[in-house]
């Protein structure tokens, strides 16, 4: 009698990497405190059991329709799920609370930021951070100009992605700040985990994320414009072809707003109006889910069908709001992602509670002799281009080609940044093929929201997993997979 | 003072039917310390309220939004502007000195504040080795004297042309085939000027109609170009001359698409032609 | 609150699911009588008359020089090319319904869903081989299924009343274009020797291709004949197919559309109210005397109250 397989036996022949930090096993292989509970629970699984759970997870999604669209044309779609990987990541209270704090100071400056770059540039004047990187930026928005939204508030939703490195500290990689996705993904594996290890979860005191939609809707509703008591408001999606879609519409149905398309919206008297069979309503708020350049044909790209012509009027007039503003993607580009440590202390005067991944000034005489003594382990980036031009990545470089790139960095100190390749952290994680749990790398996308005096982030995150062995890249169109991320409660 | 009679008419006529419709027109004159706009009429052929509404330059916008089917659409916009004949060129006598003007020109808060109307759009980007050595700024004089010499050199080296291009012909296709239009002299000014950091805006307006000028017929485009102390002075490269009250001011933007005077979307698209017509005549 | 966008999907699943029945009965009715019909009979009149209930006369004259039969058949069921295609109406059905999946139970979106998949097993050699009967059977049974579960799960609202509003113009319509295209075949062999015998089978034909062969032999106690044949589908109060009694429907679904709205007189209520009340109080002799011209103008009526039904409620 063949003698049947628990998830211990698996987690024996765990292979640990001591190359990189593990989020479940410490250097000594033993189990990390946090980790000790649900590692008794999967322990005592059977490897059947377990793989019969793991593909109801999988049904489950599919049935319900979590599901990211890979459209060819009209009516033949692809539709894949994302796959859930049943071991969560837990993150402990204190290292939690930190991120939470170091979030919310973060967004609050680039929302400063934002609104110093688009009315008095002053930290442009006062040289912190290079004006020619911002105006050469693409996503530096002309029709944004000599305009405050309402409350200051320019990033209502905001996705910063964050990962853990070898000295076990966070690190934020980068920061989304137009129209960030992938938090339905954090409700539906909730509801999974839920339905799935239902008694692991309710002895676990997990923090919740089901009050995000709720969060949103009242962030949502609190940038109305003035005088709006009852505001109307929308989810604006590109439509039902768009990857997204499914999120879009979630969102909407949890939050109770109506879906809408472009078409479905007119402005007339600088005012929006929702086309509805009892004739015209006027919209207050909307949540856009299409990218700047297509929401208004009459000021940004004139080819666009999904937008909606005038609407840029009708925002700088005060009578609608959109969420997030148009002209945030100057902040979350590359190159000014290294310049948010200096943001938070010009307008906060605040030290970062968050580390920046650390950015070698070449202009600066140490850092820029370390750069050209160990060009092959940095990134190498120009300040002045935005878009991730002209990045220069030492570990594939040849030899030559960096001597050659030497020589271009002293032409031009000022020009050039630098910064470590980042070790991203190990996960225990299902692998289906071979049924053993193998480490993969993982980070964290997180939510925050900002609304007029609302500041929120969402306990937990998407934990996305690179599911190739040894793959940095996390991304669902890239072979990736996510994890329910679990907030534990004090 | 004197005072002009302005009318601008465009007629939309349309191949189909057009279900919806937003237009927007930037026709009617500003108000400045040097103009003022009074008994302004606007009518349209389907009879539909307009609204204004503010660019993002702050000038004023005639807006029609049309929800239901046309294939026709007129609209005509008449008005009377008052414009101060006591015209108030500044004198090269009143600039900075020289090495005044220039560390201000070369000073980051400047560069910052006037960003805008420094950085080169797609049409007046010119190829540094491109430029003429004759239009480049030496620094030896002052940035007033060097506008002036400027909007003559571009007088003297382009022919006017009307025909030849359109609002999409970029700066750097009149410095290789000179001749055109007014907004073609304005994009090369600007191009010019942009090159040696100097801010200069494109500006669109009427010409008074009775004073043999090039391109009163349809709306004018001009410059103006920034000089520390004496703020934004205007120059009309097409006529060789600067601005004065025969110019009659819409709006300014940093090259013709912030100041087209007319922009629409309609749905769905169908082909269109359209016709202007203008008339500036002074009472 | 309904957008006109959902509303126009709402309401375009109803008109191409009941236009897809009527194709498919007519499609299947023509077929199978063509087989007992008098040797009078010529055979290219129920080919053309296919194409001329499903308006696709002149497009199929540029899709085929010859009216054969399986190139007709094959030409209204299952061809890419024709845009009113059975098989291309289904999938604008899904379409809709894809977009109002948030308005509708999961049961509707899944039945229409399967009688998308379903419609894609048929192929032109089979069709070829055993006619059109299993295909238009399989149509006719999957629209009433697709109804009967919209009937089931549907609150009685504006959604509901958008779905029934299509369905109810799209059968009127449908009836009024089977009636003349009857009429049109009749007038074309009335020189024919034989004509008594064929008229009587055209009537019978008449009521078989709008599902009502058997209940008007049940009313009637007799078989069918022109009078008999015109009043069963126009104005009989109880016969779920005939004008009137949809026009009723519409009338009703109007009312919870337009939320009780105050009638004015260039509102699609007022069209149809005004259509409905004449209908009442129409002679069948009124009708008869003037068949065509009549129902020409029913038609352009028809055509009128959804031209206006989507001018008031369904433009986005």
């Amino acid at each position: 009698m063949i003698q049947e397989k628990y998830l211990e036996n698996l987690f024996r022949e765990y292979s640990r990497t001591s190359e990189f930090l593990d989020e479940v096993f410490d250097e000594n292989g033993q189990i990390r405190q946090h980790y000790q509970r649900v590692y008794n629970h999967l322990a005592k699984i059977s490897l059947p059991d377990f793989k019969y759970l793991n593909d109801y997870a999988k049904k489950s999604s599919f049935d319900q329709g979590i599901t990211f669209n890979v459209y060819s044309d009209k009516s033949q779609g692809v539709e894949r799920i994302f796959p859930f990987d049943l071991f969560p990541r837990i993150i402990p209270t204190k290292e939690w609370e930190k991120i939470e704090k170091g979030l919310i100071q973060r967004n609050r400056a680039l929302n400063l930021f934002l609104q110093d770059i688009y009315n008095e540039k002053k930290i442009l004047k006062d040289n912190v951070v290079p004006k020619e990187l911002i105006f050469s930026s693409r996503h530096y928005c002309k029709h944004m100009m000599d305009f405050v939204p309402y409350g200051g508030i320019y990033v209502h939703i905001s996705g910063t992605d964050i990962i853990k490195h070898k000295d076990g500290e966070y690190y934020v990689l980068e920061d989304n700040l137009r129209c960030p996705s992938g938090v339905s993904y954090v409700l539906s594996n909730r509801m999974a985990t839920k339905r799935i290890l239902p008694n692991l979860f309710f002895k676990s005191r997990v923090q919740p994320v089901v009050d995000y939609p709720e969060a949103l809707a009242e962030v949502i509703k609190s940038v109305a414009p003035i005088g709006v008591d009852q505001p109307v408001c929308v989810v604006l999606t590109p439509g039902m072809y768009n990857s997204a879609y499914y999120e879009h519409s979630y969102l909407a149905l949890q939050m109770g707003m109506q879906l809408v398309e472009g078409r479905d919206l007119f402005v007339d008297h600088n005012f929006v109006y929702m086309k509805t069979i009892h004739g015209p309503k006027k919209v207050d708020v909307i949540y856009r889910r299409i990218d700047d350049d297509f929401i208004d044909p009459m000021v940004f790209r004139a080819d666009s069908t999904l937008g909606i012509p005038g609407l840029m009027s009708a925002f700088r007039e005060g009578n609608v709001s959109l969420v997030n503003a148009p002209g945030t993607g100057v902040a979350d580009d590359k190159a000014v992602y290294t310049y948010v440590p200096d943001m938070i202390r010009y307008y906060l005067s605040e030290e970062p509670i968050l580390k920046n991944v650390f950015t070698y000034r070449c202009e600066k005489g140490d850092d820029f002799l370390y750069v050209l003594e160990n060009l092959d382990k940095l990134v190498v980036k120009p300040v002045d281009e935005s878009g991730g031009y002209g990045i220069f990545i030492g570990s594939k470089a040849s030899r030559q080609e960096q001597e050659d790139f030497k020589e271009i960095i002293k032409a031009n100190r000022r020009k050039y940044i630098a910064q470590p390749i980042m070790s991203l952290s190990v996960h225990s994680t299902f692998i289906e093929e071979n049924e053993r749990f193998e480490p993969r790398h993982v980070d964290l996308r997180t939510f925050s929201l900002s609304g007029y005096q609302i500041e929120y982030v969402c306990k937990g995150g998407l934990t996305r997993v690179a599911l190739r062995k040894g793959n940095l890249i996390v991304n669902s169109s890239q072979g990736g997979g996510s994890k329910d991320t679990w907030v534990l409660q004090e | 003072m004197v005072t002009y009679h302005i009318s601008y008419e465009a007629e939309n006529v349309y191949d189909h039917q057009v279900q919806e419709a937003l237009f927007e027109f930037l026709v009617v004159p500003c108000t400045s310390d040097t103009q003022e706009v009074t008994e302004e009429k606007i009518e349209n052929s389907l009879k539909i309220p307009f609204f204004r509404s503010r660019n993002v330059f702050g000038y004023n916008l005639i807006c029609v939004r049309i929800g239901k089917p046309f294939n026709h659409f007129k609209i005509k916009v008449s008005c009377t502007v008052h414009k101060a004949t006591e015209d108030s060129f500044p004198s090269s006598a009143d600039s900075l000195p020289l090495e005044e003007e220039l560390a201000i020109l070369d000073s980051d808060a400047f560069i910052v504040d006037h960003y805008l109307y420094i950085q080169q759009t797609p049409l007046t980007a010119l190829p540094a080795e491109k430029i003429p050595s004759s239009l480049l700024y030496q620094r030896d004089k002052s940035l007033l004297e060097y506008m002036t010499s400027l909007n003559s050199a571009l007088y003297g080296m382009l022919e006017y042309k009307p025909g030849v291009t359109n609002p999409s012909t970029r700066a750097c296709d009149v410095l290789n085939n000179p001749r055109g239009v007014c907004q073609d002299y304005t994009h090369l000014m600007l191009g010019v000027l942009r090159h040696h950091q100097i801010p200069a805006r494109y500006v669109s307006g009427y010409l008074n109609q009775g004073q043999d000028f090039m391109g009163s017929a349809q709306m004018h485009a001009w410059v103006e170009a920034f000089v520390p102390k004496l703020g934004w002075v205007g120059f009309d490269p097409t006529n060789n001359r600067v601005a004065d009250h025969h110019h009659i001011k819409v709006a300014d933007g940093t090259d013709y698409t912030d100041c087209s005077p007319l922009k629409g979307h309609i749905n769905p698209p169908v082909p269109n032609k359209t016709d202007h017509t203008v008339q500036v005549v002074q009472q | 609150m309904m957008l006109s966008r959902t509303a126009n999907s709402l309401f375009w699943i109803g008109r191409y699911i009941e236009r897809i029945e009527h194709l498919a009965r007519y499609i299947n009715a023509q077929y199978l009588s063509s087989s007992d019909a008098p040797s009078a009979f010529d055979k290219q009149l129920t080919l053309e008359s296919m194409l001329f209930m499903a308006s696709a006369a002149q497009s199929f004259q540029e899709y085929s020089p010859q009216i054969v039969d399986h190139q007709v058949i094959y030409f209204l069921t299952l061809e890419d090319q024709n845009p009113y295609s059975i098989k291309n109406y289904v999938a604008l059905v899904r379409e809709n319904a894809r977009g109002v999946r948030d308005n509708t139970p999961t049961e509707l979106w899944e039945a229409i869903n399967r009688f998308y998949h379903a419609m894609n097993v048929f192929t032109r050699e089979e069709m070829e081989k055993k006619g059109p009967y299993d295909f238009c059977k399989s149509a006719m049974d999957t629209t009433t299924i697709i109804k009967g579960v919209a009937d089931n799960t549907l609150l009685r609202n504006e959604v509901w009343s958008l779905i029934r509003t299509g369905i109810h113009l799209e059968r009127a319509t449908q009836i009024t274009q089977i009636i003349l295209s009857k009429l049109q075949d009749i007038r074309k062999t009335e020189e024919s020797p034989m004509s008594q015998a064929i008229q009587s089978y055209h009537w019978a034909a008449l009521l078989r291709s709008a599902g009502g062969l058997d209940m008007s032999r049940h009313y009637y106690g007799t078989t069918p004949n022109r009078e008999r044949a015109i009043d069963f589908l126009l104005l009989n109060q109880k016969f779920p197919k005939s004008v009137l009694y949809n026009l009723e429907k519409l009338k009703a679904d109007l009312k919870i559309i337009s939320n009780n709205k105050p009638i004015s007189p260039d509102s699609v209520e007022f069209t149809v109210g005004k259509l409905t009340a004449n209908m009442n109080f129409l002679t069948l002799d009124e009708i008869l005397a003037q068949a065509e011209k009549f129902l020409h103008d029913l038609q352009q009526t028809l055509i009128r109250i959804g031209a206006q039904i989507e001018q008031q409620y369904l433009t986005f």
